[in-house]
């Protein structure tokens, strides 16, 4: 149902764009858990004490009692949800948005390959860049956190949290995804394929700094995110897994849908 | 079933509104043909092309190719299709052999040896990135592109857009060949010269309607024999204009005016009549030559 060919030629692509967001999100966890340390997560609270709303508008809230709980704090507040966008935009834009716009679309259109197998082709490229981009930063922060902290991580929740991030990553991917599909310029992409996740993180920022503002998490895709579950409560896959899944899939197949049956003037 | 037409319209119509897009479009392609598809800009060849590729849907009308829907069955009619876009967009990382191996690859086909013989026909230098290449060069990796996995149709727009003379010439060549083999083809262009030589029937399309649709032996057929004499004075040329047996000459898209010493004409009458009143006149030059595919399509154009 995939092009192998096409599969290929994505997998060159998107090559650059990954090892880039990959070095910085590695630096990134890399540096977090480094800089894990009791006395410095005092220090930290006394931050969240003094500027309790610019330390909550990028997710620092929570005083860290464990490694696990310092790593989810400092990084997947922000870095983790940020920098897989750039990610993604990049990735939609080189494998979707791009041929569309310039053209090069028609060659593969003009191939005995069914417009379904090539919009299945790069929906699987794009969901599995995005796996091996959060699986191999989940291994390398587990792997950094061992090597610094032997046996302080809880590397069971560890990867539940990875899990649900990477979930929640690919629904974002299926929103960026369905603007291209609809879209037949890059402005308009762009406008809605990152203005729409952009807009979801300045309300998740806007929202966690005060309680009035509390209303803006339910229509957001990033308070879905599992923390309190997986932190608190030790659930390996809570409900929000589902959600996310089922969005991402809802997403997906309503891009694969439209692009099935528009109209290309390539 | 060699007689059902290979490429088929019936009143196909994709209305862009403000009076653009394509209406009413009627034609068939009998297999082995190679049909014309001549307009002046913007009259809709491409529209007309992106519908037969199955890229845009016709709001009403038949848009078939070998018997199958062209938007429906498009992965089907691809099999058999070879195609070059009026503007190549090639991914401009690849070098030139890179992408022609890639487009092998999504066709499926096993060889690449008619592939490596396109390109060697052609003079098509494949190394290096197609970002760097010239206009004609990308249109060679087209033509290529079009013809490596030796389709049953072929579709082109404007085809020798950006190629030089002498690789015109090895393009006629290649489509004379094809239609020897029973390639049917379809091919927009706005060069008289290059359908002249080498389509069998040719649509002219304007403002988004067929004008007409010309058997081309037919046309060469009614192709006029046109003089240009040049008299010792201006007053000589009028009066020759006026004799029995001497049509005068004119066309709506003539765009240089004679110098009144000079006179065209057709011959309606005896030609020794009309040559022996010619020298009677003093004539101090004499040319004559067949009227052009283009003075014959004008009457289209308007």
């Amino acid at each position: 149902m995939i092009s192998f060919t096409l599969w290929k030629r994505n997998l060159k692509v998107c090559t650059l764009p990954f090892l880039v967001i990959f070095a910085m999100l590695c630096m990134y966890t890399t540096v977090i858990a480094y800089m894990y340390n009791p006395e410095l997560s005092e220090m930290l609270s006394g931050y969240q004490q003094a500027l309790p709303e610019l330390m909550a508008a990028v997710g620092m809230t929570g005083i860290a009692s464990s490694l696990l709980e310092w790593m989810q704090i400092y990084l997947y507040g922000f870095i983790m949800l940020l920098f897989p966008l750039i990610f993604i935009l990049v990735m939609v834009q080189k494998l979707l948005m791009g041929p569309v716009e310039t053209g090069t679309l028609a060659n593969l259109l003009a191939t005995p390959n069914s417009r379904k197998k090539i919009i299945c082709t790069q929906i699987v490229s794009m969901a599995l860049w995005m796996a091996f981009l959060i699986g191999l930063v989940t291994a390398v922060g587990a792997l950094s956190c061992e090597i610094l902290f032997p046996g302080e991580l809880d590397i069971g929740r560890y990867l539940a949290l990875n899990f649900s991030t990477l979930l929640l990553q690919e629904a974002i991917v299926g929103i960026v995804f369905l603007a291209a599909c609809f879209a037949s310029s890059s402005k308009m992409f762009y406008l809605a394929g990152a203005g729409l996740p952009v807009l979801f993180f300045l309300m998740q920022m806007v929202s966690n700094m005060g309680e009035k503002l509390e209303i803006l998490r339910y229509v957001n895709i990033y308070s879905l995110l599992p923390v309190e579950e997986i932190l608190k409560e030790s659930a390996y896959f809570p409900i929000q897994d589902a959600v996310m899944s089922g969005i991402a899939a809802a997403l997906f197949l309503l891009g694969a849908w439209q692009f099935q049956k528009r109209d290309f003037s390539l | 079933m060699d007689r059902a037409p290979v490429i088929e319209l019936q009143e196909v119509t994709k209305d862009y509104g403000n009076g653009k897009g394509v209406f009413g479009l009627s034609f068939a392609v009998p297999k082995g043909e190679v049909f014309g598809y001549l307009g002046p800009n913007g009259a809709g060849k491409t529209t007309t092309i992106r519908q037969l590729m199955g890229f845009i849907r016709p709001s009403r009308g038949i848009c078939r190719m070998m018997g199958m829907d062209c938007f429906l069955q498009a992965q089907e009619i691809q099999k058999h299709t070879g195609y070059l876009a009026g503007e190549l967009a090639f991914p401009e990382d690849m070098t030139g052999l890179g992408f022609l191996k890639f487009m092998a690859d999504m066709k499926g086909m096993d060889s690449h040896r008619h592939m490596e013989s396109l390109m060697e026909r052609f003079g098509l230098n494949p190394h290096g990135r197609i970002k760097r290449m010239s206009k004609g060069m990308k249109q060679k990796i087209g033509i290529v592109n079009a013809f490596m996995h030796q389709p049953e149709v072929v579709i082109l727009d404007e085809p020798t857009s950006g190629l030089d003379p002498l690789m015109q010439n090895e393009f006629v060549e290649l489509v004379l060949e094809e239609k020897k083999k029973g390639t049917t083809i379809l091919m927009s262009s706005h060069i008289f010269e290059e359908v002249e030589k080498t389509c069998d029937r040719t649509a002219i399309i304007r403002s988004g309607r067929i004008a007409t649709v010309e058997d081309m032996k037919e046309l060469a057929g009614k192709r006029k024999k046109i003089y240009r004499v040049m008299l010792p004075h201006a007053a000589a040329a009028e009066k020759l204009l006026q004799e029995p047996g001497i049509q005068p000459w004119s066309h709506p898209g003539a765009k240089e005016s004679l110098p009144p010493n000079q006179a065209e004409f057709t011959v309606s009458g005896s030609l020794p009549d009309v040559l022996r009143k010619l020298a009677d006149f003093g004539v101090q030059d004499l040319e004559a030559r067949n009227q052009s595919m283009e003075e014959l399509f004008f009457q289209y154009y308007g």
